[in-house]
């Protein structure tokens, strides 16, 4: 047989996943953050360094700043509802990804937000050019971009395009469903506010994986409440 | 024996940031739960003789971990 359906979620996974999801199951065990015992402290660290791993991939200068998802839906979920209010305005492509033209649509039909969408061409490309004519006019809070289409391949220009929203005053979030672990995706010289990826299909992981990078001075009301101890509000 | 001190830090990152931090400078420490007289948030704090605060927290400072000064 042969996999032809890499864009949907890559196969076969390495066999250093299982090895690592193993050593975990049979070794570690225990929840990340939880009180201070032995186990406890891999589980932390084992978190800790994967998202180093992360910030060196995407060339993010905190990892604190990284949240891991259950998958890059979750995590553009988490940016476009904890991010956009009651009018703002968000400028998106037609080459997006239901996962972000859904919670879009959601919120412009409730009343909340406005959409404008630069529509791409023939070959599936965008004008970084149609965004600066929409943001010269409108004020627009965020800039919601596919780093690569699951359909055609096209690529954006990630930092041109982010270049544009920041001299406007606008904000970007990057779904790099894509291209992560498949393509260089460099949040620091791209210039990237959020950045949302999943970990099941370049970076070679399995399903129920994925994260978001929000920026510092950034933030994100949150999806889901609780769960990670009695302290926080 | 020096006092010991008990360190409180905003997540469980910063906690397993600053015992790295603490490790490279060889800098005795301990990761201990953090006491319930001090947090209920049932994570884990770091503590460290007293006379080691300040070169820690100089440490700390200088790789942006973020500790709770407010409970030191």
């Amino acid at each position: 047989m042969i996999y032809f359906d890499h864009a949907a979620t890559s196969f076969p996974k390495p066999k250093e996943v299982f090895e690592a999801m193993a050593d975990y199951f049979f070794n570690i065990g225990a929840n990340n953050g939880r009180s201070g015992y032995r186990m406890a402290i891999k589980a932390s660290e084992l978190v800790f360094n994967t998202r180093e791993l992360l910030a060196r991939l995407f060339q993010i200068k905190d990892s604190a700043r990284i949240i891991f998802t259950k998958n890059v839906t979750e995590s553009l979920n988490i940016a476009i509802n904890g991010f956009l209010e009651k009018g703002d305005q968000v400028v998106t492509t037609s080459m997006e990804h239901n996962s972000v033209m859904r919670p879009l649509r959601y919120l412009e039909q409730r009343g909340q937000i406005k959409i404008f969408t630069v529509q791409a061409n023939r070959e599936g490309l965008v004008d970084p050019e149609a965004f600066a004519d929409i943001l010269k006019k409108e004020k627009i809070k965020l800039v919601v971009v596919n780093h690569a289409s699951n359909v055609t391949g096209s690529i954006v220009p990630l930092e041109v395009i982010a270049e544009i929203a920041h001299r406007h005053g606008s904000r970007i979030l990057a779904d790099a469903a894509q291209t992560a672990g498949a393509y260089p995706v460099d949040a620091a010289s791209g210039d990237i506010d959020m950045l949302a990826f999943t970990g099941h299909k370049s970076l070679l992981g399995p399903q129920g994986t994925g994260g978001l990078y929000v920026r510092e001075g950034i933030e994100l009301l949150p999806l889901i409440r609780g769960g990670t101890g009695s302290n926080y509000p | 024996m020096p006092q010991a001190v008990v360190i409180v830090f905003k997540s469980t990152h910063d906690v397993i940031k600053a015992k790295n931090e603490l490790a490279k400078a060889c800098i005795a420490h301990e990761l201990i739960p953090t006491p319930k007289e001090i947090s209920a948030e049932c994570g884990m704090s770091l503590r460290l003789e007293e006379p080691l605060l300040s070169k820690a927290l100089d440490l700390f400072q200088t790789a942006g971990v973020r500790y709770r000064d407010d409970l030191l």
